[in-house]
């Protein structure tokens, strides 16, 4: 029996990469599955621990609207990272790295993450007269839990290509991210 | 979230100063903004009416007070415009194109709130200046700083911007809710793009140099505000000043243990 266990513990923690990394930056798996949204550092993956962390300028502002939309989003220390914040002066939006993990909260996501680029795309960009050498890019790795297993993409494009990507990924019928455990 | 009863003669105004500008009376136009800048501040210190307004007048006059310094910064980049040979030099261009960076950001913030025809023929004389700057000396490049910062203040309350509820360009009770930087813990690099967060931050001809890194004299931050003409809250200029303090005091610290080690 301790062997079979044991062995359900080495296929969970090889089945979710996401949680054994959260485990190792001193965060609490546990603690993140309660939320629908997890919004995390942009160098999740690539610091070597936790000093090294970093959190996107844009991540407060979108997980502000989010949990305003009724979607319980945690923010990085919320799950227990306390992150400097590296600010890049330029029009690009860097959002760092999102888990979607329930896929209720997926359409709203989008709804959400469409009216914010939209408005953020106006203000910054003021009149359509005034001529736009090229549209600021959207900096974005997005997680979609399936099957208990976090797929994550990264994105490098436009806004309204990234919603329509979104849109195909949320759509009923489609593929889409699910409640795991 | 808004309301604008203290200032029912708003349209009026607002069409006065459009008249001004047509007839060139620049002066006269600065005049106008002028005086609703210092009504917008009466409402928001609580000293323009007798009963104290509320938080949606102040609001109001933060959109106003903001509306008016967009127009006051129209005005001065027609005035500096209308003046002869204002392409001839330098420092004139990138007056004009301060003063049209700020009026723009001023306007199409007050845009989002009210609605006139002045607002928008305003926004499109605007618009054909930095046209007309872009056919000279094409869209431009821009510098844009990578830092790292301990966390952004908020405006509002003073506090971690991630951890309080304010949203960013909201307004609450008068006041404008931004993020504050505050400790910078190092500079990664200062990057060239082309769609910059911030166009006063542009590389003009005169600013390139042989010698790497390719351009001296080129403007890395500025200070600029939608509402720094009201004064900044209380709570934030008391956090800022810890901030500050601490900031001086982890540098002397430093500095004895430097003189120690040399000792």
């Amino acid at each position: 029996m301790k062997v079979k266990a044991d062995f359900a513990a080495l296929a969970r923690s090889v089945g979710k990469p996401h949680e054994a990394r959260l485990k190792q930056l001193g965060a609490d798996p546990a603690a993140v599955n309660r939320y629908q949204i997890v919004c995390l550092p942009e160098n999740f993956w690539e610091a070597k621990d936790g000093d090294e962390l970093l959190e996107a300028a844009e991540t407060a502002d979108l997980a502000k609207l989010l949990k305003e939309a009724g979607i319980q989003c945690a923010m990085p220390h919320e799950v227990g990272f306390e992150t400097p914040v590296v600010v890049r002066q330029s029009a690009d939006l860097w959002c760092g790295l999102i888990w979607i993990l329930d896929k209720l909260a997926a359409p709203p996501f989008v709804a959400v993450l469409s009216g914010w680029l939209t408005a953020k795309y106006i203000t910054t960009k003021g009149d359509k007269g005034e001529r736009c050498p090229k549209p600021p890019t959207v900096h974005v790795t997005i997680g979609v839990r399936k099957y208990g297993q976090l797929s994550t993409f990264q994105y490098d494009g436009d806004a309204e290509s990234l919603v329509q990507l979104l849109r195909g990924l949320t759509e009923p019928g489609s593929d889409s991210p699910e409640r795991a455990d | 979230m808004l309301s604008l009863t203290q200032f029912a003669d708003l349209a009026a105004v607002l069409t006065r100063w459009h008249r001004a500008t047509i007839w060139r009376q620049f002066d006269e136009a600065q005049r106008i903004a002028e005086e609703l800048i210092v009504r917008c501040k009466a409402v928001v210190r609580g000293s323009a009416t007798a009963p104290l307004p509320s938080g949606e007048d102040k609001n109001g006059a933060v959109v106003v007070g903001i509306l008016a310094r967009g127009l006051q910064g129209h005005a001065d980049v027609l005035k500096l415009r209308s003046s002869p040979n204002w392409q001839g030099t330098p420092e004139a261009i990138e007056a004009t194109w301060q003063a049209l960076c700020d009026a723009t950001a001023r306007l199409d913030y007050a845009r989002e709130f009210l609605q006139h025809p002045t607002l928008d023929a305003a926004r499109r004389d605007l618009s054909d200046v930095r046209n007309e700057i872009d056919s000279l000396f094409g869209p431009g490049l821009y510098v844009s700083p990578v830092m790292v910062i301990e966390s952004f203040l908020c405006s509002v309350c003073g506090e971690d911007h991630r951890r309080c509820p304010h949203m960013v360009g909201r307004l609450y009770d008068g006041v404008c809710c931004v993020k504050v930087a505050t400790r910078l813990l190092r500079a990664e690099s200062v990057d060239i793009v082309k769609v910059p967060e911030d166009p006063r931050c542009r590389i003009w001809p005169w600013n390139r140099t042989d010698e790497p890194p390719g351009f001296k004299d080129v403007c890395l931050l500025t200070s600029f505000r939608l509402d720094d003409f009201f004064e900044r809250s209380a709570v934030l200029q008391r956090r800022l000043c810890c901030a500050r303090s601490r900031q001086r005091a982890v540098t002397s610290r430093s500095r004895r243990r430097r003189k120690a080690r040399h000792v």
